[in-house]
């Protein structure tokens, strides 16, 4: 991964849909440290489509913070560093660019859902969808693949069928019916086709499709059918990303000249630092990251031999657009009394003015409760790959949470609240929040500096919100559902016991550490394997230890139960 | 002014808008022609196909097929004339093909002959009356005009032209009650629409289009399909129309508007500056707009060129501009709730 080493200061940025984020990272005592952070909107009005404007302003702000010049005439940073001005290097990593426009085409209904939560894992969104093998004419198929193609214009299209060892004929036929209608294509360019099935068509697809336009072989995406392989087309959607809609971005004044690593995607920059964080601490269980932006929501997982993302382009804080129909998701999860049309002012308002900050305590829950269901959304089509990766349970060892929405709430246990609602994951697992969006940027160096990200990402990037505690099961409201003896690393020793349906927190400080014994009463275990006690240890953080002894999967709260609520979240309001 | 969000609410400024087809047609004007709100300045051609399985009709093997057209790729054909036939041994073998729809050769393949049919034509409308400034090449161009113009937040995707009429005052809501005075084709000014009755009767009014301050936010998908143009300016929920831009539209009572929709935006087509006459004007407005919370709607004017921080009640700390109100209040807003109008 290492191409180069580099030192020297850095500034680099994550140009997101909402807000431009910039860093400046310089040494200190030998060490990488954030600097200072600066950000902007990204664009400041809706017929000047201009990203340079939020990245000067962004670093402008760093400019005034530490006194110094980063930036030339031309509005670019100014590289290399000289007499305190300029800055040595400069990344980017970017999520303003629409998400790849991707055709489906596949022999199947079964390989075309494989291939939707293929795509689902990168910044692409479905446009259009063809399956070969339903009960019509040949022509009528011929008719509806053109039809598809030409209605949809897709950025690329992705072909996919057969499990391995198939018979691969029917693709054969497929690719020769694609070639047919391909030149029939009413766009301008020339849409790149992946292949990702039964690798013993591939001679057959080659012979028929390269001469037609670009084309590219990755695994099976499905080689049984038990068994799904996306690791190798999320590459090649990266690759396409940056050939189909980052590329353009250079052409931005003098950009290709200034930047010193290519532009990379924010979802990628993410998977990478989740990935990094799986292995720096070697975690059993993995790391989830959870990333609610302003025009996408991304989930990804990463154990110590795998990974997983699905992104949702429909999905964020300003893309809520399904609540409308269903504002009583919302309500749930507040704790006064409101109507319809005040949730859908906030879900539409949002979507107009996604910078705009909530004033009173009450909009803030009323995002906060919306943030909620946009999660629960997003990851309930991939809760089942989820658990693939991290097992029935969704146990983790970490959970890093980041994005412009839930990443910098103003409320820190809030932000650890919206997660266990909404994604109910449950064991014993460490938060840790990005609240400067710094982890995408910092993905952005790590092909250039992995030391500078190492640095930053422990010391600067991740604040540590504690350690939560959270039994699968359930037990009848009132009742103790665990009694937990605290030992602090000061010698204090502390007795809890938490009811079935309530949260506790301990307060434990950043740095400190804890060790616990729990019992679980009444149906309330961590493991269904292991009913009755647990030793724990526990790590500190800005919120401390959370027993959430609600029970999993957690009773979704209806209405009338507005006082739960509001215990909940008095009980992490820190 | 530091970098916020900006508006623009001008009575006389230069306006570039950029219209495009949804995919690539022909662009009919030159740059430098002067068009009209109605003018055609680029088609498309809306293209359908049919697939004929021709060689599986003429009972031949698939890769012969070529031998036994009539027509080329490229080659336009009639409904019912003769697209393949085959001549067997003897005279009353010879199997004939005819093409069941008019259209053009597009593709010949696996034995079949895909026919491009001409379903209709996307015809792109110059908006607003002006200049083309630009053109892109296959979509469309950028019409440059001058005139007032306001700037919108949100639109129902729907484009008209009509005579502005100010139907209530700024923070009022346009009844159906008040429609009944409102004439066919005319764009109507209001605070805000709260009923779906006012909705559909205007429709049943045919009304040219109405700019309102806000909408209330259930009434949404009604709104989007509705046939004529709503334009907010403010957003949604019960927002007045901000001062400035019904200032504006009430100068404008009688002139003829366009309403575009993305961005959403309203054009009155006037020579000169609309609030001062034979003016030329110098200064860039230093006003602001509140587009969130308890000031939502309301105008005010800066008091200070530096931000401070400002503890909200909602624990965000966000930098923040006092600003004096409209109605004489002095208040610190978050800058993130503010938005610069460009004069």
């Amino acid at each position: 991964m290492v191409e180069r080493m580099i030192a020297g200061s850095i500034l680099t940025l994550d140009w997101g849909s909402t807000r431009t984020k910039a860093f400046l990272l310089d040494r200190v005592d030998g060490h990488y440290r954030l600097i200072a952070a600066g950000w902007a909107p990204t664009f400041g009005r809706a017929l000047e489509h201009d990203p340079l404007k939020g990245l000067q302003e962004a670093v402008s702000r760093i400019e005034k913070a530490v006194g110094r010049r980063l930036m030339g005439g031309e509005g670019l940073p100014l590289i290399p560093e000289r007499e305190m001005e300029g800055v040595d290097f400069f990344t980017a990593s970017v999520s303003f660019q629409p998400p790849l426009r991707v055709m489906l085409v596949s022999l199947s209904k079964i390989s075309l859902e494989a291939a939707r939560k293929a795509i689902s894992s990168y910044y692409a969104v479905e446009a259009g969808s063809f399956s070969f093998l339903e009960e019509e004419s040949r022509s009528a198929r011929v008719e509806r693949l053109l039809r598809t193609l030409s209605e949809n214009m897709p950025d690329l299209i992705l072909i996919t069928g057969g499990t391995e060892g198939s018979n691969p004929e029917p693709i054969a036929e497929m690719a020769r019916m694609l070639s047919l209608v391909y030149p029939l294509y009413p766009g301008l360019g020339k849409p790149p086709i992946i292949f990702a099935g039964n690798s013993a068509a591939r001679g057959a697809v080659e012979e028929t499709l390269s001469s037609i336009t670009e084309l590219r072989f990755v695994d099976n995406i499905l080689p049984t059918l038990e068994e799904q392989n996306i690791g190798p087309l999320f590459k090649e959607l990266e690759d396409l990303y940056r050939k189909l809609k980052l590329s353009e971005l250079y052409d931005l004044g003098y950009l290709r000249s200034t930047l010193s690593a290519p532009l990379t995607s924010s979802l990628s920059a993410f998977t990478l630092m989740i990935r990094y964080l799986c292995s720096l601490y070697g975690f059993e269980r993995g790391v989830l990251g959870v990333d609610v932006g302003g025009t996408y929501t991304s989930l990804v997982g990463a154990t110590k031999d795998n990974f997983f993302s699905t992104v949702r382009s429909d999905l964020a804080l300003n893309r809520a657009d399904f609540l409308l129909r269903e504002p009583e998701r919302v309500a749930r999860w507040l704790p006064y009394e409101t109507t319809p049309d005040k949730i859908a002012e906030i879900v539409l308002e949002k979507s107009l003015r996604p910078e705009s900050v909530p004033v009173t305590k009450e909009e803030l829950m009323l995002e906060g409760a919306v943030i909620r269901e946009v999660l629960r959304e997003a990851f309930s089509t991939a809760r089942e790959a989820f658990k693939g990766l991290f097992g029935p349970e969704l146990s983790v060892d970490m959970v890093v949470i980041t994005g412009g929405a839930l990443g910098s709430f103003p409320i820190t246990g809030w932000i650890a609240l919206t997660l266990l609602d909404s994604l109910q994951l449950s064991g014993v697992m460490m938060l840790a929040v990005d609240r400067l969006g710094l982890c995408s940027a910092l993905g952005s160096i790590a092909p250039l500096n992995p030391v500078a990200v190492s640095q930053v990402l422990e010391r600067d990037a991740l604040i540590p919100l504690g350690t939560v505690i959270a039994p699968s099961g359930s037990a009848p409201e009132g009742t103790i559902a665990l009694k937990a003896t605290i030992s602090f690393d000061d010698g204090r020793v502390l007795e809890a016991e938490v009811k079935a349906g309530s949260i506790e927190v301990i307060p434990l400080a950043p740095g400190r550490k804890a060790s616990l014994e729990i019992s679980f009463l009444r149906g309330m275990s961590l493991e269904p394997s292991k009913k009755g006690q647990a030793k724990i240890e526990a790590r500190g953080g800005l919120i401390g230890i959370v027993l959430d002894a609600r029970g999993r999967p957690l009773p979704l709260p209806s209405p009338a139960q507005r006082n739960k609520i509001q215990k909940w979240l008095w009980e992490m309001e820190t | 002014m530091n970098f916020i969000r900006s508006v623009r609410i001008s009575p006389f400024s230069l306006i570039r808008v950029e219209r495009r087809l949804p995919f690539p047609g022909e662009v009919l004007v030159r740059t430098g022609e002067s068009v009209e709100p109605q003018q055609t300045i680029a088609v498309a051609e809306q293209r359908g196909w049919v697939c004929l399985e021709v060689a599986k009709e003429l009972g031949v093997k698939e890769e012969e097929l070529e031998r036994f057209l009539k027509k080329k790729p490229g080659e336009k054909i009639e409904a019912g004339e003769e697209l393949a036939s085959r001549k067997g041994f003897l005279p009353f073998t010879y199997v004939s093909y005819a093409s069941p729809v008019s259209g053009r050769v597009a593709a010949i393949g696996m034995g079949m002959v895909i026919l491009e049919t001409i379903s209709g034509n996307i015809e792109l409308k110059a908006g607003l009356k002006g200049t083309v400034s630009e053109i892109i090449p296959y979509y469309g161009a950028i019409i440059e005009s001058k005139g007032a113009l306001v700037e919108g937040a949100w639109s129902n995707n729907k484009e008209r032209e009509g005579i502005v009429k100010v139907a209530t005052d700024k923070d009022k809501a346009l009844t159906p009650e008040a429609l009944q005075t409102a004439a066919k084709g005319f764009v109507l000014i209001c605070g805000t629409i709260q009923d779906e009755g006012t909705l559909s009767k205007a429709a049943a009014l045919q009304i040219g289009g109405i700019v309102a301050g806000s909408l209330k936010a259930t009434l949404r998908d009604q709104a989007l399909s509705m046939p004529y143009p709503i334009i907010l300016t403010e957003g949604f929920g019960e927002t007045p129309m901000n001062s400035a831009a019904f200032e504006l539209f009430r100068t404008a009572e009688g002139y003829e508007v366009t309403l575009l929709a993305s961005p959403p935006s309203i054009v009155i087509s006037v020579a000169e500056d609309l609030l001062a006459p034979g003016v030329t004007r110098r200064e860039t407005s230093s006003k602001v707009k509140v587009s969130r919370g308890h000031y939502k709607g309301l105008v005010g004017e800066p008091l200070e060129k530096e931000q401070r921080e400002l503890l909200l009640e909602s624990g965000y700390i966000t930098p923040a501009m006092l600003v004096r109100l409209e109605n004489g209040v002095e208040v610190r807003v978050p800058i993130a709730n503010l938005e610069a109008i460009e004069s």
